[in-house]
């Protein structure tokens, strides 16, 4: 790769231009406890390196002056101890090189203006050398004390802030829901932290770097940032643009042990705004905790597929088995019984040849309604339905459905119970298709023989048809499921069934609007309950009113 | 009266198939509808075979099986599917003693019924078996095809003798190697059986490519066709 150096009279280091970082990638765990030299988290260019000794300076020039006023009162043993306190003041405040030259400042103006012979360095009683060199010592230890107490201090401000701010980017994390809003987050709460712009870099489905989130990419003019991204990307390596120590722009892989995931970009170009040192650690703990979300975020996504393809699967066997045998039995014997009937003619009595052939008949019924059922399940699924909705009377369509189930409820009492003004809007066909499902459930899932009762009811804009059986009922947990595909209760497994009537009923309905239920018929049985749209009834005069126009 | 016939299947409509068929050949017929029905059935009636579904529901037929061949040696035919080898197998293995596929014709199933009853009712110590061309005499081991002795090793006659026995009826691969190897037999070495079927057959059929005699049933095993 070609990287432009931009021209400068700077020396090498200095020079904007990207390199690769040398900052080993850390764990986030392993950055905390490490050793900070402090600075705000964004170094502005210092403009007064020497303050602290002009301080330090002032300080003894006052203390010298007051002295120099007050030197009748004191004693030149006093006054030493006096001069411990700029020592003292600078190594507090700004550490331990202005206070050591505090000390030996202190040093020399009280030697030159209180040791006798006065105005003069030297020093006539040969004890006062003792006295400096214990002051000077004296000032020394407490400037490594006091600035070594700043330094813990202020490692401990950071490492707090750090701690909290990790803190608070992880919970931001786990609380969202989806990986967009996630990085969005991460990288507007690492760009407020850090007082610069922040963006999360990902690939694509076709693997190319081309989502951002957070800030748009700042784009210096010696750097092409779509090659250093997908060179940081692949090379797993850190990336920064800028001087050497205090970059302008970082380029992070979000790196796991693995795999890289995506890369961070912190930081602007052209606005002076340069990395410390430990918003450089920030920046890369904030990189190895964005991975480890999205490696976490990926491996869920992969584990609901997997939740996904494995339910699919088991739908796909339950399909195959139910339809399987519900086909093999007629099929079975369709052909018994006419490779019967061909082959013993002659041995067989007239009865047994009648009994055949009903097998048969019954059979090819079987057959059918289970071709018809498959046939609506595909229609429905893949939405080639087409409901042509027309006011239809809902004790015709009952009627209609009895008829084609005469055969199966031949030895049943069933009563009917439909008020004149339940019209629905609906699409007949399919309708008729709930009802004769919902009766040859009620009769095939209670005794023989037993009654079924169909009640209909207009309450005030819907309609509501009940099918009542006295079978064995549906338990309370199974109520909703024996809606769902291929789902057969565990109490019926002995009577043949694909688990597909309650289904198809169920779409045909919520297509024409309405709602689908079971309740238990106390003290055995179920209620099957269909609420509908009712259709507008018409009012005797606008009967009249259409028939005379 | 011709033999008790017990038919246990939850189908109605397969019952009466078979009720009715099975009626015309003179077989008197017994139905049950679930597992338990048909062991109270199979106790009480005593039937001379029984033909039990291994569609039934809740793994029931599992049991029924096994609680049946704990006390009765009755031929038990099992109806099954196509696509089932395993459950064929298994069936076979545990005491089965053949199985029809569904969709089965009448007359199939008739040769099947046939042939388990007449296998339940023949005298063992027959010593000479006539299968087709083959003449098998098991007191002096002897094998003639169409009056000329076979020269057979000691492996391909016990093959021919344990399938002769059964003829008509299939014999897992399991059950041919621990009959003819011994009881210690791994389960992998199911392709020894391959081989030395195919040297039985060069040398007991008239066109071993074209088996007429010994009939592979693929995925559960070997059957020699009935005398």
């Amino acid at each position: 790769m070609k990287w432009r150096v931009a021209q400068s009279h700077r020396s090498k280091a200095l020079r904007p231009q990207w390199r690769v970082s040398k900052y080993r990638l850390l764990s986030w765990a392993q950055i905390l406890p490490e050793r900070s030299n402090g600075g705000a988290s964004v170094v502005r260019k210092t403009v007064w390196p020497l303050f602290p000794y002009a301080v330090a300076t002032a300080m003894i020039a006052a203390l010298t002056f007051l002295c120099w006023i007050f030197q009748p009162l004191f004693q030149p043993i006093n006054t030493s101890l006096l001069y411990i306190l700029p020592v003292l003041v600078s190594a507090l405040w700004y550490g331990f090189g202005p206070s050591v030259y505090a000390a030996c400042l202190s040093v020399l103006v009280f030697d030159y203006y209180f040791v006798p012979p006065i105005y003069s360095i030297t020093v006539s009683d040969l004890r006062y050398l003792i006295s400096f060199c214990v002051f000077l010592a004296v000032g020394a230890v407490t400037a490594i004390l006091a600035s070594s107490l700043k330094r813990q201090a202020q490692r401990a401000t950071q490492r707090e802030s750090m701690a909290a701010f990790l803190l608070s980017v992880s919970r931001q994390m786990a609380e969202a829901d989806d990986l967009p809003t996630m990085m969005t987050q991460v990288a507007r709460h690492t760009a407020s932290t850090l007082a610069m712009p922040a963006s999360i870099v990902l690939p694509d489905a076709t693997g190319r770097l081309g989502l951002v989130y957070g800030h748009q990419l700042s784009n210096p003019p010696t750097g092409i940032v779509d090659d250093i991204l997908t060179w940081v990307y692949h090379h797993q390596r850190p990336a920064t643009f800028g001087e050497k120590s205090h970059p302008e722009l970082m380029y992070l892989p979000l790196l796991t042990e693995h795999q890289t995931y995506g890369v961070l970009c912190l930081g602007v170009y052209g606005q002076n705004l340069r990395f410390s040192d430990e918003s450089m650690r920030l920046a890369q703990a904030v990189a190895s905790l964005t991975a480890v979300a999205v490696a976490r975020w990926q491996l869920q996504e992969q584990a609901k597929l997997a939740h996904l393809s494995a339910e699919s699967e088991r739908l796909r066997t339950a399909l195959l088995d139910s339809i399987s045998h519900e086909l093999r039995t007629p099929l079975t014997t369709i052909l018994g019984a006419s490779s019967s009937l061909l082959e013993s003619q002659d041995v067989l009595g007239s009865a047994a040849q009648a009994e055949l052939l009903q097998t048969l008949r019954d059979s090819a019924v079987r057959m059918n309604r289970l071709i018809h059922n498959l046939l609506s399940m595909v229609r429905i699924e893949s939405g080639m339905v087409s409901l042509h909705t027309d006011p239809c009377d809902l004790s015709e369509i009952v009627g209609m459905a009895l008829h084609q189930l005469k055969d199966t409820l031949k030895n049943r009492p069933i009563t009917v119970h439909i008020p004149d003004d339940a019209i629905v809007k609906g699409d007949e066909g399919w309708l008729q298709q709930v009802v004769v499902n919902l009766l040859s459930n009620a009769a095939k899932y209670s005794p023989p023989a037993s009654p079924i009762d169909v009640v209909g009811e207009r309450r005030d804009e819907c309609v509501r048809l009940h099918i009542k059986d006295l079978g064995e009922g549906i338990a309370a947990s199974e109520q909703n499921r024996v809606f769902d595909k291929f789902y057969r209760s565990a109490n019926v497994s002995h009577i043949p069934g694909t688990g597909l009537g309650l289904a198809i009923c169920k779409s045909i309905i919520q297509a024409h609007h309405g709602t689908i239920s079971t309740h238990s018929n106390a003290p055995h049985g179920t209620i099957v309950t269909v609420e509908l749209p009712a259709h507008e009834t018409v009012t005797a005069e606008e009967v009249i009113w259409v028939t005379k126009s | 009266m011709g033999h008790k016939i017990l038919i246990i299947d939850d189908e109605e409509s397969i019952r009466t198939l078979l009720r009715v068929t099975l009626r015309t050949q003179g077989y008197e017929t017994a139905e049950a509808d679930s597992g338990n029905a048909g062991i109270a059935c199979a106790a009480q009636w005593v039937p001379d075979l029984i033909i039990l579904d291994l569609g039934l529901p809740d793994a029931d037929h599992f049991n029924v099986l096994d609680q049946l061949r704990q006390w009765s040696n009755v031929p038990i035919i099992v109806l099954t599917v196509h696509d089932r080898e395993q459950e064929k197998v298994w069936a076979l293995d545990h005491g089965a003693d053949d199985y029809v596929t569904k969709p089965f014709g009448v007359n199939e199933l008739q040769a099947r019924v046939r042939a388990s009853l007449r296998r339940a009712h023949q005298d063992p110590s027959t010593p000479i078996l006539q299968v087709g061309a083959l003449t098998i005499d098991l007191t002096r081991r002897i094998v003639e095809r169409d009056s000329h002795t076979l020269k057979l090793t000691p492996i391909e006659y016990e093959l021919l003798r344990v399938l002769t026995l059964n003829a008509g009826r299939v014999v897992t691969q399991r059950q041919l190697l621990q009959q003819v190897w011994g009881e210690h037999v791994d389960e992998d070495s199911s392709h020894y059986l391959r081989i030395y079927v195919g040297r039985l057959r060069k040398k007991v059929e008239p066109d071993p490519s074209k088996p007429q005699l010994i009939l592979t049933e693929p995925g559960v095993g070997y059957r020699l066709t009935e005398p």
